[in-house]
Parts: C-alpha cells; sequence; structure tokens
C-alpha cells in the first residue's frame, strides 16, 4: 500500500500530460477489470461488468496535478512561467518544481518591494541552474509542464506528499477495484484529465458512459487547524460525504444512500460543506440531461500545495465506502 | 385561478435549491386540473405537458421553482446553529431576522444581533459577517441534534402581506411568481387553440447551479423555450435606468442570449394585445435559466420575459399581481400565435 | 476582395445579420450542403474521397462591438459593450448603429472643459454617449430599439503588398481562411463551421460540435501580437511575418498531444513559417468544441494581428497563408 501511494503521488503529470501517472495506474489495475479504454480526452475508463439486473455505477478521481507551464526562457536562462490549474504564489516561491524529463528547478522571485504581501506568479521564474538561454534549451523548451518536487512520507496514520488532490483519489479507486470480486452493479471507474483546469475530462466521460448514478472521490478541505475557517470537516472523523461545494449539491438520494450504508456497515463518516472549490461531481451532474451524483472526499489539510496531509483512517474509510456502495447501490 | 391565492401559497412554501420536494409537491397538485399529464424528466424537474391541435412543434415554459436561502453548517456547543448560504443571499439583512430550520422537525429561529448597548460605542460600523452570525432556535446542542443536522436547509420565515393597489410582499417571489404564472398560461390555453404541444418546465436549481436549465432542454427537445424570471424593480437605490416600474411593465429581453426573430416575434403579439412592455438589454448572459437551454443540445430558439420585483433575493419581494396577469396573457397569445409554418429565421 | 468584403461586414455578436449572410452566399459556392442552425451558426458540409473521418474547421464570425442601452431624451443612444473592449480605445470614434446602418459618433468632452482630474480618469461606458444627429428620444425611435447593434465604423485597407488594416480581423481572418480549406478536397468528411457569440463566452461553438459529433477540430482564430520593443525579458509575444501561433495552451484548453505533435513535425517538414505565444492567455471556441459530446481532438491555429479589439487592426496577408497552409497539410495527414 506504501508504495503504490509513494508512486502515485511523486511521479510527474500535471493537467494536460497525464500519461505517466495514466500508465502507473493501467498497470496497477488491469488484471482486475473486465476492460480498459482511453478516450478522445486521455481519461481512462476501467469497467468491471455486472449483470443485466444492475444499475450502472460511475466512480470517479481526477489523475492530473496542478503545476507550471513555461512560457519563455530569458537570456540568462531563467524560466518564466504560468500556472497549470489552482497553482498559487502563496504556495511557491523558494519551492521545487520537477519537469517531465526529471530536471529539476527552483521558484525564484523578483525583488519584492514591500514585504508583507505576497509576489504574484508573473514576478515569479524558475532557476535550473543554467548559464544561458542556449543551455536552459538543452533541457527544456516552451510549453513544457511541471509540477511540485517532493518527497512523500507515509507514516503510521498520515500520509504528508504533493499531489494527494487527486491522486488519493486514484489510490482508492484502485484499492476499491482490487477489492471487488464479483459485482451485479456495471462499474465504471473513469480516471480523468485537466480536472484542475475546468473539470475538463469528467463531461465528456459522463456523456459516453450515461451511467445511472456518479460518484466523484477527491479531497476537501479541513476546519481542524488553528483559526482556520469555520469547518466541521475534520482528519480522523472518517469519509466525508459532501453535501455541497462551491459548484454544486449533491444528489439527496445518493448522499442519503452513502449515509446508511456508513451507518450499516459502520464506516466512520463526516459530512462536508465545502466554501471554496468543486469537484469534477459538478462536471457530472449536468451532463446527459442530469447524471445524479454524489461525492465522496477525503479530509486534506494544506491543498494545492507540496505538503498536503490526509489521513490513512480516513482513506481507509473512503475505500470501504466506495466498495459498499458498488455492492448495495440499487435504487 | 385566484393568482393572488396561487402566489401566497407557492411563495410561502419552502424549495431551497436542491430541497425542492415540498413546493413541487404543491406545485404539481396544482398543475393537474390544468395539464393533460405531469411528470418529472431525469433530473427531476417537474413537467406538466398540455397537447396541441397539431403536435408537431414543441414549445417550453421553463420557471424555476426553487429560492435561495441558508443551510446548517456547524452545530456548536450550546445549540446554536452556523450557516452557510445557497444562491445570492446578502449576509447584511440576515441579523434581526427570522428563519425556519427545515429538520426533521421544522423549527423556527432567529438571526441574533448584538445589542447597541454591548457595541463599542464610538468604534467604527461595519457590517456583520456570516462568521460572526448564528441562527438561534432556543434548543440546547443536546436537544437540536434531534431535529438538525449540517445539510439541514434553513428558509427565510414567509409571511404574505397585501401592500397598496395591487401590490404584495413575500419571500420567493423570485422565482415563484413566474410559476405562478406558468400555470396561469395553462388556464388561459384551455380556452385559447394552440397546435403546438406545450411543456410547462417547474426547473430545479436555478439559484445556484442551474442544474434545471441545463437539463430541461436536453431532455424535452423543444423547437422553443420561453423563459420567465424576475427583474429589478425600480425603488430608492436602484436607478431608472438600472430598474422597471413594477406597476406598469414586464420586460422582454433582448440581446445574444435571446433568439433574435423569435424575440421579435413575441414583441409583435405584445404589441397587438396592447401589453405594456420595456425592452431589457442584456449584452451577455442573462443570467437565467435561457443562458443554460439556448446552447442545450442542438440548440433551442429562446426568449425571455420578467417581471419586475422590488428588494429582490429578500424576505420581502415586492411585486404588482397585475404584471403576473399579463405576463401569463402575452405568453399565452404567443403560444397561440406559434404555427406548423414556424421557422427558425434570422433574417 | 473577399477579405475586405469580410472585415467591413458587420456582426457583433448575438446579431450577426449581414457577416452570416455574405459567409453562406460565399459557402455555399462550395459545399455539398449548407444550413443554419438554432443559433445561427453556419454549418457547411463537403464530402470526403474515403470519408472515413469527420473534421471540422471552424472560425467565429462575431466581432465585438456596443449594444443601445438606453436613449436619454435628447435623441443621444446610451451603450453597453459586447465582447471585451477596452474603455479607453472607444471615445472619439466613428460608429455604424443598427441594421440599417446609420453612422454616428461616440461623443467626447472637448479638452478645453475639462479639468485636471477629469483628463487623468477614464471615461466610463457608462458615459459614454452615441450621436446619430437626432433631435430627441422620439425621432430615434423611428430608427432604432433598445438591444441594437452598433460597430466600429473601420474601412479596410491594404497598406502595402503584405500588411492589412482594417476591424474584426479576430476573426474575419480565421473565417476567410475556412472559406479558402472548403474549396479545397480532403478524404475525410469537412465540416466548415462558422460559429456565432463566441466573444460573449463562447456560446456558439457548442451546439454546432454536438450536432457534428466531429473526430477532430482545428479551430482558425486570430491572436493579439504585442510585438513592440520590450521592456522586460519576460515573455514571447506573437509577431507580424513570423508565422502562423500554434496554441499550445490557452485560457481554457490544451492542444491535444496527437495534434500539437503533428502539427510542428509538418510545419518544419513543408516550411511552415509558426511562432508560440504566452500559454493560459485568451480563450478560444476550441475549449468548448473539445469537452462536448464525447470530446473532440482539437487545435487553435491563430493568425496575429496587432490591436485586435479595438476598431483598427493590423495584420499580415503571409501569416493568414501560412495559418491556411499549416491546416491544409494537416487536414491532409491526419490518419
Amino acid at each position: 500500500m506504501k508504495d503504490l501511494i509513494i508512486k502515485l503521488t511523486e511521479i510527474s503529470s500535471p493537467s494536460g500530460s497525464e500519461e505517466k501517472v495514466r500508465n502507473l495506474i493501467r498497470n496497477s489495475i488491469e488484471k482486475y477489470v473486465d476492460d480498459i479504454k482511453i478516450d478522445n480526452m486521455g481519461n481512462l475508463i476501467a469497467i468491471k461488468k455486472g449483470n443485466s439486473k444492475g444499475k450502472s455505477i460511475m466512480f470517479d478521481a481526477h489523475m492530473d496535478e496542478i503545476g507550471v507551464i513555461i512560457n519563455h526562457i530569458d537570456k540568462n536562462g531563467f524560466l518564466r512561467f504560468s500556472p497549470v490549474g489552482g497553482f498559487f504564489p502563496i504556495h511557491a516561491v523558494t519551492h521545487r518544481i520537477q519537469f517531465q524529463n526529471g530536471m529539476v528547478g527552483v521558484i525564484g522571485e523578483e525583488l519584492r518591494k514591500d514585504y508583507s504581501k505576497v509576489t504574484p506568479l508573473d514576478k515569479l521564474y524558475i532557476d535550473i541552474g543554467a548559464g544561458g538561454k542556449k543551455e536552459a534549451e538543452k533541457y527544456v523548451g516552451i510549453g513544457d509542464v511541471g509540477n511540485y518536487f517532493a518527497k512523500t512520507i507515509v507514516m503510521e496514520n498520515r500520509i504528508i506528499a504533493k499531489s494527494l488532490d487527486d491522486r488519493i483519489g486514484c489510490y482508492i479507486m484502485i484499492e476499491a477495484i482490487k477489492r471487488i470480486k464479483k459485482t451485479k452493479n456495471t462499474l465504471y471507474f473513469v480516471f480523468t484529465v485537466q480536472e484542475e483546469v475546468g473539470i475538463r475530462g469528467a463531461r465528456p466521460a459522463a456523456f459516453s458512459i450515461n451511467p445511472d448514478v456518479a460518484i466523484a472521490i477527491d479531497v476537501t478541505d479541513t476546519g481542524d487547524t488553528p483559526e482556520s475557517s469555520k469547518m466541521e470537516v475534520k482528519l480522523d472523523d472518517g469519509a466525508a460525504i459532501k453535501i455541497m461545494d462551491s459548484g454544486m449539491l449533491t444528489n439527496r438520494k445518493i448522499r442519503e444512500k452513502l449515509i446508511s450504508l456508513s451507518k450499516k456497515n459502520k464506516i466512520p463518516y463526516q459530512l462536508e460543506i465545502l466554501e471554496r472549490g468543486t469537484t469534477d461531481a459538478f462536471g457530472i451532474q449536468i451532463t446527459a440531461g442530469g447524471i445524479p451524483t454524489g461525492a465522496i472526499s477525503i479530509p486534506s489539510r494544506y491543498i494545492h500545495s507540496c505538503s498536503e496531509m490526509v489521513s490513512i483512517n480516513d482513506v481507509n474509510a473512503c475505500i470501504d465506502l466506495t466498495v459498499a456502495f458498488s455492492k448495495e447501490y440499487n435504487d | 385561478m385566484d393568482i393572488e391565492k396561487t402566489l401566497n401559497i407557492l411563495s410561502s412554501a419552502f424549495g431551497l435549491s436542491s430541497f425542492e420536494d415540498s413546493v413541487i409537491e404543491k406545485t404539481e397538485k396544482m398543475c393537474k386540473p390544468l395539464a393533460d399529464k405531469t411528470y418529472f424528466d431525469k433530473a427531476g424537474n417537474l413537467i406538466a405537458y398540455k397537447k396541441g391541435t397539431e403536435g408537431k412543434n414543441k414549445v417550453i415554459i421553463a420557471t424555476h421553482i426553487d429560492e435561495i436561502g441558508l443551510i446548517v453548517s456547524g452545530i456548536e456547543k450550546n445549540g446554536l446553529l452556523r450557516f452557510n448560504t445557497i444562491g445570492g443571499v446578502d449576509i447584511r439583512i440576515l441579523p434581526g431576522s427570522e428563519v425556519v430550520v427545515l429538520g426533521e422537525k421544522h423549527l423556527n429561529g432567529v438571526i441574533g444581533s448584538i445589542p447597541p448597548h454591548f457595541q463599542n460605542k464610538g468604534g467604527i460600523l461595519k457590517p456583520y459577517e456570516k462568521s460572526e452570525l448564528y441562527i438561534d432556535t432556543g434548543f440546547d446542542g443536546k436537544a437540536i441534534r434531534k431535529y438538525v443536522d449540517i445539510g439541514t436547509p434553513v428558509a427565510f420565515k414567509p409571511k404574505f402581506i397585501n401592500l397598496k393597489n395591487s401590490k404584495c410582499s413575500n419571500k420567493s417571489f423570485d422565482n415563484r411568481s413566474s410559476c405562478v404564472a406558468s400555470l396561469y398560461v395553462l388556464d388561459l390555453l384551455r380556452k385559447y387553440n394552440h397546435k403546438w404541444d406545450v411543456y410547462s418546465i417547474f426547473t430545479l436549481q436555478e439559484e445556484y447551479t442551474m442544474l434545471g436549465g441545463r437539463t430541461a432542454g436536453y431532455n424535452t427537445i423543444p423547437d422553443l423555450a420561453i423563459a420567465m424570471d424576475a427583474t429589478f424593480g425600480q425603488q430608492p437605490g436602484v436607478s431608472d435606468d438600472q430598474g422597471y416600474d413594477i406597476d406598469k411593465i414586464l420586460t422582454i429581453s433582448r440581446g445574444p442570449n435571446l433568439h433574435i426573430k423569435a424575440t421579435e416575434e413575441l414583441m409583435y403579439v405584445a404589441d397587438e394585445e396592447k401589453i405594456p412592455y420595456e425592452i431589457e438589454v442584456s449584452p451577455r448572459m442573462s443570467g437565467t435559466d435561457a443562458m443554460a437551454l439556448q446552447t442545450t443540445g442542438k440548440g433551442i430558439p429562446t426568449v425571455l420575459i420578467s417581471l419586475p420585483i422590488r428588494n429582490m433575493h429578500t424576505s420581502l419581494e415586492t411585486i404588482n399581481i397585475n404584471i403576473i396577469k399579463t405576463a401569463s396573457k402575452l405568453v399565452a397569445r404567443f403560444i397561440a400565435s406559434l404555427d406548423s409554418n414556424y421557422e427558425n429565421r434570422f433574417e | 476582395m473577399i477579405i475586405a468584403n469580410l472585415s467591413n461586414a458587420m456582426g457583433v455578436s448575438g446579431n450577426e445579420f449581414e457577416i452570416r449572410s455574405l459567409l453562406y452566399k460565399l459557402a455555399k459556392k462550395y459545399a455539398d450542403s449548407i444550413k443554419i442552425d438554432a443559433m445561427g451558426n453556419i454549418v457547411a458540409y463537403k464530402k470526403g474521397a474515403k470519408s472515413k473521418r469527420k473534421l471540422m474547421i471552424a472560425a467565429h464570425m462575431d466581432e465585438v462591438g456596443f449594444v443601445i442601452t438606453g436613449i436619454d431624451d435628447k435623441g443621444f443612444l446610451k451603450i453597453a459593450r459586447v465582447g471585451g473592449i477596452d474603455p479607453r480605445i472607444c471615445v472619439d470614434k466613428r460608429v455604424i448603429v443598427g441594421r440599417d446602418k446609420i453612422p454616428g459618433v461616440i461623443t467626447s468632452k472637448p479638452i478645453h472643459l475639462l479639468n485636471k482630474s477629469e483628463r487623468e480618469k477614464i471615461v466610463p461606458f457608462s458615459s459614454l454617449l452615441v450621436d446619430i444627429g437626432a433631435k430627441d428620444k422620439n425621432e430615434v425611435k423611428k430608427y432604432l430599439k433598445l438591444g441594437d447593434s452598433i460597430v466600429f465604423d473601420t474601412i479596410f485597407e491594404k497598406l502595402n503588398q503584405k500588411i492589412m488594416k482594417g476591424k474584426a480581423f479576430d476573426d474575419r481572418l480565421g473565417c476567410y481562411i475556412v472559406l479558402e480549406l472548403l474549396k479545397k478536397n480532403y478524404e475525410d468528411d469537412l465540416y466548415a463551421v462558422f460559429t456565432v457569440q463566441e466573444e460573449v463566452g463562447l456560446r456558439g461553438a457548442n451546439i454546432s460540435a454536438y450536432s457534428i459529433m466531429p473526430d477532430y477540430a482545428v479551430i482558425l482564430e486570430a491572436t493579439g501580437a504585442q510585438d513592440f520593443p520590450n521592456k522586460k525579458d519576460i515573455n514571447i509575444s506573437p509577431e507580424l511575418g513570423k508565422g502562423t501561433c500554434i496554441t499550445i495552451k490557452d485560457g481554457n484548453s490544451f492542444a491535444s498531444p496527437e495534434l500539437l505533435d503533428m502539427s510542428i513535425k509538418l510545419a518544419d517538414k513543408y516550411n511552415i513559417p509558426y511562432q508560440f505565444k504566452k500559454t493560459g492567455v485568451g480563450g478560444t471556441d476550441a475549449g468548448v468544441i473539445q469537452i462536448s459530446g464525447k470530446g473532440v481532438k482539437t487545435i487553435v491555429f491563430a493568425t496575429p494581428a496587432r490591436y485586435i479589439h479595438s476598431p483598427v487592426s493590423i495584420s499580415s496577408m503571409d501569416d493568414v497563408k501560412s495559418t491556411f497552409g499549416l491546416t491544409d497539410v494537416l487536414l491532409n495527414n491526419i490518419k
């Protein structure tokens, strides 16, 4: 378990360049599913076939992570960049960026005139230690993408890593896939692309599958750190069943089902209302005439930084709930 | 149909975005005597269907049935409730207001405010922030949990009042007044001959995600869509440029979001029927279901009629009943004018 | 000259009447079938020799402009912008108003009468008024209605052999290229689409892509060339004369990797000049086409033009040819 989590989180796959993590996920699930395909957007769709009496359920987690994209290499070999997804300046300065070819650089900033303010992204640059433009061009080019470079730490009940958003969701789906042996419901496990840049992968995927119901599995914020925003979700209180976020309200019947399944199977759970932020569930819900959609969330601190943190107990609760729903959903 | 009574019932009913069951149930009952069939589409939108004499074409009347409000986001140890907003709620209207907590049992609540005696004398008054406000039901921490949990919706407390000159006030005239108009159209159509099939669709969740608007057109594929919503009425703080006379007119919207020829035809009917209206210009999107309907599937020609109301998105929205009547008459006459030679033209 | 007629035609988002008629007439000659959909998009279809795939090429026919939001008692028109326009370029400009193309001027207060603080402020849209010379509100109402469109009055001209000046190069240059591609014959089925309302939120493209469900889409756009003397060494900008701009990532989509690779290889192979631009800037119809239906593989080729979204743009015919050339070669090589 530890190995897979480390591999999933340390790999480089920002939005738009998900090949590496897609291959890793594919290799991890191939022998446990009946069919695998990659659609026009690059989403990875794995199917566990049920029988004709069952329902079709789509589980969704996104493979992509936030990152940067190179705009310009200046004459001294420094790189100017734009964000890919919610890459925030407040987390960035002095952190390390890794490019697809393994090259690592440091984010630096122009002279800050006011130390009480955060330097905006267009006044930052990446330093790969090159002596000039020509040398830099040997390693990187315009349009190259990069992501945070950080070592994953797995403790007894905590994981600290970059891109737990949403590799931990992918991990949960992978484990669920391994655990589910027979199923009467047809299960579509969709590992989507480009969620961070506008929930772009999930919509075409949901449209082609057109499932009876869908569950998105992604991270959510917590209200359990000093003087944080007032939010009920806490690490270790279990799988967070989403009621609402800034993009959607979940389908009531589905969330009531998730709650009753948690109670029945003694899975620790909590209820989530997230003020800022949304997930693939928003895109799925409005597609194809309205797909009933719910969401299981993994409570996470420090989202969109290179040190996101989750509770392993919560992760296991999410796996249990995913498996329970896949078995027992029959409307 | 008694428009004022219907408006009273529907605006007093509860139906926050994604929690529309109660108002849907009441509306469905009202639709049944007026329509050939009532049913729900895939997304849960309520549809009242009325067959036309030729039935070759379909027109939908789309009015969103949900209302804005609050949702419980946390329960303090002493029983006070923290909340989040559903839809565009101005936090500044909340202190000192009454609400209804729609839990296992409906509970009355108040959103408290600090008496002036306890506030910093001479300090600068700032508006209350959401994090400073709580809903107080009078129950303690243990008792409240029997009825309420995170995710329990909370509505403005309804109280329908009559003002002078055919005006009245209550919560949710945005958009129950248009829903009433839609029902009245079905009533009027019993007297007018109409060739096209008519679908009155009461859409869900417009105030939050426009889920209903985005799915209604997909599930019922019409040739034309008539959306009805509320617009701003002139009042203190709303200039004559920004709002419309709530006693005299309804508005017909013009702009990229609306089909140019269909809108012209609607204006023609209004002129013929001597229904007073003004053109409401929408340079971009209209901010209503019309936005979602127009770009659904292969595209739906859409028109938008709006009823001016004062104090939008508060518990005391104010409308003139007569405007609901004239809006319904306009829609019914427009539908009656649609014939089988209808073409989607631009020029 | 076709490109001149396209640039001059009136067609503010939501009211594309003149440009739509013109494009329809021109495209009809080369298409097997042509139709106008519920929002006014034109879809022209040409069957391919082998008909294996559906290829969509698209350009938007609408331009930025204004709309009448009010008429004051003295007969001046209050306006709002349609699409992104910088308020600072609006004062003191000639305009054309409504379907009858009534000439008008955007008024501006004489410098003599401005006080110091007025001179330092930007005139907001709410203060801009258009004068068509009417006596009063009643006279205006004889000719115009609220919601009628207004465009900048700019006549297309060639400044020299290669460089042209005109309005609405975004995206009439793209429309021109689509017309030229429609004249050719490809192995696959070709859907040439002229979309509406791109400038007000990419509104038209969605429904055309949904009706067609193409396998691939190439979007022909115009992009802002900011090739001025650079103060800071922090950005690249497309330059006139340096070729078509292959868009790696704009504000709402990545180029599909397969098409991006292919385009660069083909451009190198056939010596078609190309360049790149700053990522993440601007949004195009590609954003909605790519995620419509089951998903479409898309790429955007943009012709650089200076001063887009203003009354006068400047562009190079060479770059138009490069955009045409690269698209043509790509359509021939998609396997």
